[in-house]
């Protein structure tokens, strides 16, 4: 079994040595089954840090399905996830524009999740994309109500339950929930907090960037979530 | 074989239609593809072209796809072309790397000391988008034709009561404080204040002047309209008005077709209250007296003689006088030169250069017809199908409904300047090439490949003026350059090309 | 802001269309945006279901 020695990791993934499972390979990302279930990813550039990520020099050439042991014993701690309530609200110079993303949802591809727009939960497992957009919009819409220190509603954990979607999905809404976040997450709530035009339109660009439609429904999901549904 | 598909109720820019037709002309076996919005007006040209349009049931906001090409590739390509729509194969595959705001509200918060608002939608959105522009205190740049009458009214008294300007309907250049919105060519900046009811007029001004040496500060467009009595100058005044209190401003000058009487006399009492030494441009106008401080130009090259005149402190006469001795000298050259057939073909896509030209011709020529002449009885029927001499204007609304202007896509006026070419009775076919920010990258080429492809056996005398700047990015010499190579006879001002051409033609209409 | 202070300041520009114009602005270094407009909706049903969202300007 490799062992593999990343040099940098986000302040959750707090386990000195770790053996997991090769889930799924990318070209700049692989994730791992942990022995406790949850999702682990190895990662190559900073903008991809997530949740119990870890920052390595190069990806190795793994199998789905292999084992491989993770040691943190050279890492130090690159990115922290956890999403802190906002003490100040967000600059409404920006309502405007994230009041935009919600015309996202007119993308004919999401009319089924528009149909659930006052039961949100219903939309996890919906939608289409390798992750359901669903999915998506339902992490930033609870992305959005921790972050302003709305509560979340049992309904979430219970969908979760009920539905079930894909493993990666669920991994991402569970994190949510548990109040998580991503870095190009974090970094449009840095943004959204800041009056910087440029730092404003690269976080949303990015969030963009990571996937067409499901950076759309994220985005749509956040801003639902900083507006409310009436 | 041509057929036609409809696909309903999709809103894409004329841009991205144009590029995804040319993508598809790319194809082996494609003769043609057109992608329109079916207004009147592009059913009627792509039925001239041969299109099947009779029957087909779509309204403006329905895109129409021509496309001719064998039978078994129709399909594949009809396919493809929904296929580049929704994913344009010249984008970048990724996302641009910054979010681009989808409203103007949105714009705002990234630009909140925005002052002015470009508006170059069609038409039936435009007015919509510029009131709020004006509500949320911005001036605003109209460049969108197609914007009806009573729009305009509304949008500019608002702004009249607001302190703000409406640069428009279908103003496409504006130059402010040196620096050039939509379509501009690269001048210095100078004590000239320049305010035109006519785009290509002012571009045609400020390019005079460069060439004598003399910059621009601002250059006001106000509409084709503005001068009518109907909106009755409320534009032209305030851009008047404003440079009358700009100090760094010595000479100004106002372009136009001739305006409604009352609104004529109210633009020039402006300047003549200004203080400011003036030259009116009333293009067409029969020559007037000169006032003291306000000179009275009747076209575009002469205006800015005059100007550099002024400014210069020289004798306005003397350099009128010289003008006149140049056209004297290309009239002579124009009437030396040999043609074959008997009428003249003004192909234009500047609306004021078509004006100028058209009217430059009627001294020469007996029937002159357009598709917006200067005389009434002269409009032909069909402006695909010109008559005897004819001077046509492919900006005209007519041809740029769900459509790019010629300036942006040259291919059009190069297509009809073809078909126009191999007609027999075709003496002289005199053409524009506008140059600058907004343009075509390459315009003159389009041209000299229709030229190229003529199978006529003596051709049209071909004339033309390059209107543009050294510093213009399509690059002047060039542009002159291939047209003279190609056998084109270039001139230096629109008025000189045109005096060229109706000489050349002068007397053959009756042979 | 007024003709004469945008005459006095210079041109900040909104562009709402045609791309190329702010491509042109942008290599002349006019302080611009643009806007990736889209038409207002005319889908009754459709404007119906967002108007269930808070906020936003759908038209």
């Amino acid at each position: 079994m490799i062992t593999l020695y990343p040099f940098e990791r986000s302040s959750d993934w707090q386990k000195i040595e770790s053996v997991m499972k090769v889930h799924s390979i990318y070209s700049k990302v692989i994730n791992f089954e942990g022995d406790d279930n949850r999702r682990y990813s190895l990662i190559t550039r900073e903008v991809d840090y997530l949740p119990r990520a870890s920052l390595i020099e190069a990806l190795p050439v793994l199998r789905t399905g292999e084992s491989v042991r993770v040691s943190q014993e050279l890492s130090s701690v690159g990115f922290d996830p956890s999403i802190n309530p906002v003490s100040e609200p967000a600059n409404l110079l920006w309502q405007p524009l994230w009041s935009e993303w919600r015309r996202f949802l007119l993308d004919d591809r999401f009319e089924c999740l528009l149909d659930q727009l006052e039961n949100p939960e219903r939309m996890i497992g919906l939608g289409p994309g390798t992750t359901p957009a669903g999915d998506d919009f339902v992490t930033g819409l609870i992305t959005a109500f921790r972050w302003t220190g709305v509560e979340v509603g049992e309904r979430f954990f219970k969908a979760l339950e009920k539905n079930g979607t894909t493993w990666f999905s669920t991994q991402m809404i569970r994190d949510a929930l548990n109040g998580y976040i991503w870095k190009r997450g974090y970094k449009l709530c840095q943004a959204l907090v800041g009056s910087s035009a440029s730092e404003f339109l690269s976080a949303v660009g990015s969030i963009l960037q990571w996937g067409h439609l499901s950076g759309r429904a994220w985005l749509a999901g956040f801003s639902t979530g900083l507006e409310g549904i009436s | 074989m041509k057929r036609v598909e409809i696909i309903k109720g999709e809103y894409y820019d004329s841009v991205t239609l144009m590029l995804v037709a040319k993508e598809l002309k790319k194809i082996e076996g494609v003769t043609e593809a057109t992608l329109n919005m079916a207004t009147e007006a592009n059913l009627h040209i792509m039925k001239a072209a041969g299109f099947e349009v009779e029957s087909v049931n779509a309204s403006p906001d329905d895109l129409i796809i021509g496309i001719d090409c064998p039978g078994k590739l129709y399909d594949r390509l009809m396919e493809m072309a929904r296929s580049y729509l929704s994913s344009p194969p010249w984008k970048d595959s990724e996302e641009p790397g910054e979010y681009t705001p989808k409203t103007l509200e949105g714009a705002l918060s990234v630009l909140p000391g925005a002052n002015v608002a470009l508006i170059s939608l069609p038409g039936r959105y435009a007015a919509a988008e510029a009131m709020k522009a004006l509500k949320r205190g911005l001036n605003v740049m109209l460049y969108s034709d197609n914007v009806s009458l009573e729009e305009e009214i509304e949008l500019k008294r608002y702004a009249s009561r607001n302190e703000l300007i409406v640069m428009g309907p279908d103003c496409g250049t504006v130059v402010i404080n040196g620096q050039g919105l939509g379509f501009s060519n690269v001048c210095p900046v100078g004590p000239v204040g320049i305010v035109s009811a006519s785009g290509t007029g002012l571009q045609e001004v400020m390019v005079q002047l460069a060439r004598r040496g003399i910059g621009v500060k601002h250059g006001l467009g106000t509409g084709g309209r503005d001068i009518k009595s109907a909106v009755g100058g409320i534009s032209s005044l305030t851009a008047v008005e404003a440079l009358t209190s700009d100090p760094e401003i010595s000479v100004m000058v106002f372009i136009s077709k001739p305006p409604s009487p009352e609104v004529r006399e109210k633009i020039v009492q402006a300047l003549r209250s200004s203080g400011k030494p003036s030259v009116t441009c009333f293009m067409g106008e029969s020559p007037r007296e000169d006032e003291p401080k306000l000179k009275y130009a009747t076209g575009l090259e002469e205006c800015a003689t005059l100007a550099a005149a002024l400014l210069g402190g020289k004798d306005v006469i003397k350099a009128r006088e010289d003008l006149i001795n140049e056209y004297l000298k290309i009239e002579a050259l124009g009437r030396k030169s040999e043609a074959s057939g008997r009428f003249l073909r003004g192909l234009f896509t500047g609306g004021t250069l078509c004006y100028e030209a058209e009217s430059i011709a009627r001294r020469y020529l007996e029937s002159v017809y357009g598709n917006n002449p200067l005389e009434i009885g002269m409009k032909l029927p069909d402006s695909l199908k010109p008559i005897k001499n004819s001077f046509i204007d492919y900006g005209e609304d007519e041809f740029t409904q769900g459509k790019l202007h010629p300036m942006i896509d040259p291919s059009f006026r190069s297509g009809q300047l073809r078909i126009q070419s191999e007609d027999p009775s075709v003496a002289v076919v005199l053409f524009d090439v506008v140059l600058g920010y907004g343009s075509a990258p390459d315009p003159s080429a389009d041209v000299v490949n229709a030229i190229k492809s003529l199978e006529r056996k003596k051709g049209p005398l071909y004339v033309a003026y390059v209107c543009g700047t050294s510093g213009d990015p399509q690059n002047l010499e060039r542009q002159t350059g291939i047209l003279k190579e190609a056998g084109v006879h270039v001139f230096e001002s629109n008025a000189k090309a045109a005096i060229f051409a109706a000489a050349a033609t002068e007397g053959r209409e009756r042979k | 802001m007024s003709l004469k202070k945008l005459l006095k300041d210079g041109p900040k520009v909104i562009n709402i269309g045609i791309e190329q114009f702010y491509i042109d602005h942008k290599a002349c270094e006019v302080p611009t945006v643009r806007v990736d407009w889209k038409p207002p909706l005319a889908d009754k049903e459709l404007l119906g279901k967002l108007k269930k969202l808070r906020g936003g300007n759908f038209v």
